[in-house]
């Protein structure tokens, strides 16, 4: 009984530990889900080659690869051990780590595991029960293998761009990374069918995830349509089930509000708000065939309205509407702060900073969000205590920069 | 052997599920969509191709299907039944809904103590908002992602395809798996939460950042992307036949070499002599930036997407091709990854994605049909009730 009250306090992998050389987007994103349950994720990364998230603003009360707001993103709840990866000695540090891990997770291009001995032949090798994640743009093998890009490349090859837009515009990419929020999604998914398959075979297994194919899964209802002869182009917003679908004008400067008129009964829910009064336009086919006549109606009574006026008003007939939020608005939504999913936490560097917490709530195991980790700040511990290296060993390759 | 442990779940359907039960059926579980007599709703919506919808088809993949009217007593009753049986129910209606119905999740679970119920909502199950009408649109412009996409001096813009239900529904899989793990340890079920503005708030990583440190509000800028102290770079460029992605961003080398070969086709003359390691174009102000981007505008306009990315290879510049639906498709990478999978969808042999992984040695995915409704009732609904039974529910419409 105390230690399943023990195990549910600390979340529903407590227990599992990870060693993550993953940096970026891609890879930490997806090892952030685990520790935020419990996992012990030990992040191994230096100062030498520094997560490039520890030099993205906004930096809080300094400007020091501890003081960056934008990693404790990707980042909360985990451990971090500093380690030169480039010195064959940090290479041996990283492999005993490894080797007392349940799992190995990589993002780097392929091939950089094998040539600092990390590689999955060699890890399996040495312990035949090891799980290991590797997260890449175009996935391990094949003609891409070696392909380096960025968090919107996954956008321009998977069609995502050109998918995304106004008719008759010029496609767009959108300015934060789609591949980069979404496809970790999907590689935390392979972590935890990795580590089902673990503890089920008592058997290791290799994963290898991709940006790529993840994107291309994400366009599944895209690439069925084409195949079955319905040609796909960007639509806006619209939806090719229901109409009118989109954002309107209201009053305020760049002010919208989103609705989504999801079937006849919700139309005649908006023309008895709105007054409108077109019985021709009754049924969805009728609305699909004339968007541009059903979307000016909407807008005629949005126009007059705030947006937070407008919703309310649709709410309260039981359609889909919602003000176009900007980030001050996010921050401040009564939903978002009812499910607590930025809780404030006093991290050591950086003094009182949103940590993002999970999307989902577990009833019986909740998750455990912890500190966003400075940089190094687990090495002794780790070193010690789980690889027996004793003070004096590490205190020399402290001073010859191998743990930094 | 299968990822994922050889479970059973229950897709009770609802406004967001479909994909999630993809995934966990992909990685080796068996997972059954309950549908309402004559099949679900979604299966109705336009577009219809050999009489399917493509969307519901691509999200309901490698399911079993069976049929009953979960408003009746006996559909209740049946429903019961096969929940007794399964491991895991996964459902999307709106808050209340199933307890309506006397199926509120935590009842099931009390009832049934392994059981885990997933529960995929807008807004999650409690909160202010919790009770809303929501789509894919009205979620991205809560999240404040769609204030940020799309062009200046056009309306805010959302992803196709909706992107934002399945950021809920990944969550949806990841949880129902933390919860499969959790009840390998100890035996216990639970109810796992999922709410899809939850999920979208987590992807919009930099707008409530930008809010509280900087007090500043984001437009949107179009296809300008803020690389270093200066004005916005352009993150894709016409070409002759199509777009490609590139910046002239921040790595003097490659601002050079691109230069270099620009001007000896006569392009882009001006900075023939620019010192790119001393002033990078993404530290230049906008009307500087705006002056180079239009001098080597004309630079990719004479050359197509194959061309420029052969120039890239060989350069090194980071150039990246926009492919259509149908190029993408082709692409050998997926092809020598074995990605597609040819099933049967409204009379056609229609390749899908597979669910994306590979893996040294369990079986990466099982990707199977589109199920006709009730088309698994006999073999399903046949292990709680006989023939007879079966075919009473069916006369009454139950099933």
């Amino acid at each position: 009984m105390t230690a399943a009250a023990h195990t549910a306090s600390k979340g529903v992998l407590a227990g599992i530990r990870v060693c993550d050389f993953s940096w970026v987007g891609a890879g930490p994103r997806a090892t952030k889900e685990l520790a935020d349950h419990g996992a012990e994720v030990i992040k191994i990364e230096s100062r030498h080659r520094l997560d490039p998230s520890r030099k993205t603003p906004p930096f809080v009360n300094g400007d020091s690869p501890d003081h960056s707001a934008f990693f404790v993103m990707s980042n909360t709840s985990k451990k971090s051990v500093a380690i030169n990866l480039s010195d064959p000695r940090g290479q041996e540090v990283a492999k005993q780590i490894a080797l007392r891990s349940h799992m190995v997770v990589e993002n780097f291009g392929t091939g950089f595991m094998e040539r600092i001995g990390l590689g999955w032949d060699t890890l399996h090798a040495l312990k035949p029960d090891l799980a290991m994640v590797s997260v890449s743009i175009a996935g391990r093998t094949g003609p891409l293998a070696k392909f380096r890009g960025y968090g919107n490349s996954a956008a321009a090859t998977s069609g995502q761009a050109l998918m995304t837009g106004f008719p008759d515009h010029e496609p767009h990419l959108t300015n934060y990374a789609y591949g980069d929020v979404a496809t970790p999604l999907f590689a935390a998914i392979a972590m935890m069918g990795a580590l089902d398959y673990q503890r089920r075979t008592g058997r290791g297994i290799h994963v290898d995830a991709c940006q790529l194919e993840s994107m291309m899964q994400l366009l599944a209802p895209a690439f069925v349509a084409e195949a079955m002869g319905l040609p796909q182009g960007p639509q806006g917003n619209r939806e090719p089930w229901c109409a009118p679908n989109g954002v309107f004008p209201c009053t305020g400067e760049d002010e919208w509000v989103a609705v989504s008129v999801q079937s006849d009964e919700d139309w005649a829910a908006f023309c008895a708000v709105s007054g409108v009064n077109d019985d021709d336009l009754a049924a969805v086919e009728a609305r699909l065939a004339d968007p541009e006549r059903v979307e000016s109606l909407v807008a005629d009574w949005t126009r007059g309205r705030s947006a937070a006026e407008a919703a309310e008003a649709l709410l309260a007939r039981g359609i889909a509407a919602g003000p176009v939020q900007n980030g001050q608005q996010v921050s401040e939504d009564p939903q978002l702060l009812h499910r607590d999913i930025a809780p404030v936490m006093d991290h050591p560097a950086m003094g009182p900073v949103r940590h993002v917490a999970p999307a989902f709530k577990l009833s019986r195991t909740p998750s455990d969000v912890g500190l966003a980790p400075r940089l190094g700040q687990d090495t002794d511990h780790i070193l010690t205590d789980l690889i027996g290296m004793t003070g004096e060993e590490i205190a020399a390759l402290r001073s010859e920069e191998v743990l930094a | 052997m299968s990822l994922l442990s050889p479970i059973r779940v229950l897709d009770l359907g609802g406004e967001w599920t479909g994909f999630p039960g993809v995934i966990l059926a992909e990685m080796g579980a068996e997972v059954i969509l309950v549908e309402r007599p004559g099949g679900d709703a979604a299966r109705n919506r336009l577009p219809q191709a050999g009489g399917v919808n493509p969307a519901f088809a691509a999200w309901n993949l490698s399911k079993k299907s069976v049929t009953l009217d979960i408003e009746t007593a006996e559909g209740q009753a049946l429903l019961r039944d096969l929940i007794a049986g399964a491991d895991v129910v996964l459902e999307s209606h709106r808050p209340g809904t199933l307890a309506a119905l006397g199926l509120a999740p935590e009842a099931l679970i009390a009832d049934h103590p392994s059981l885990i119920v997933t529960s995929l909502t807008a807004f999650g199950q409690t909160g202010p908002r919790a009770a809303n009408a929501a789509s894919d649109t009205t979620l991205m412009a809560l999240s404040g992602l769609m204030a940020v996409t799309g062009f200046p001096g056009l309306p805010p813009l959302r992803l196709g395809y909706d992107q934002i239900a399945s950021l809920g529904a990944l969550q949806a899989a990841l949880g129902t798996m933390m919860a499969i793990f959790a009840r390998g340890t100890d035996g216990q079920g639970q109810h796992v939460d999922v709410s899809i503005l939850d999920a979208a708030r987590l992807a919009n990583y930099r707008e409530p950042l930008r809010w509280e440190f900087q007090q500043a509000i984001e437009t949107r800028k179009g296809n300008g992307a803020r690389r270093g102290r200066g004005g916005f770079v352009s993150t894709i460029w016409r070409c002759k036949d199509g777009w490609i992605t590139w910046s002239p961003s921040d790595d003097p080398k490659r601002s050079q070499s691109f230069i270099e070969t620009a001007n000896a086709l006569g392009i882009g003359l001006d900075w023939k002599d620019h010192d790119f390691a001393g002033e990078k174009p993404a530290d230049m102000p906008q009307e500087e930036i705006d002056r180079l981007e239009s001098d080597i505008a004309p630079f990719f306009l004479r050359h197509t997407r194959a061309e420029l990315e052969a120039m890239a290879t060989e350069k090194g510049w980071m150039l990246i091709a926009l492919l259509d639906l149908k190029e993408a498709a082709a692409q050998p990478q997926l092809a020598a990854r074995d990605f597609w999978t040819e099933v049967p969808i409204g009379g056609q042999d229609v390749p899908v994605p597979a669910f994306p992984f590979k893996t040294s040695e369990a079986q990466p995915h099982q990707t199977g049909p589109v199920p006709h409704p009730g088309q698994h009732n006999a073999e399903v609904l046949g292990a709680v009730r006989d023939a007879a039974q079966l075919a009473a529910l069916e006369k009454a419409g139950v099933i």
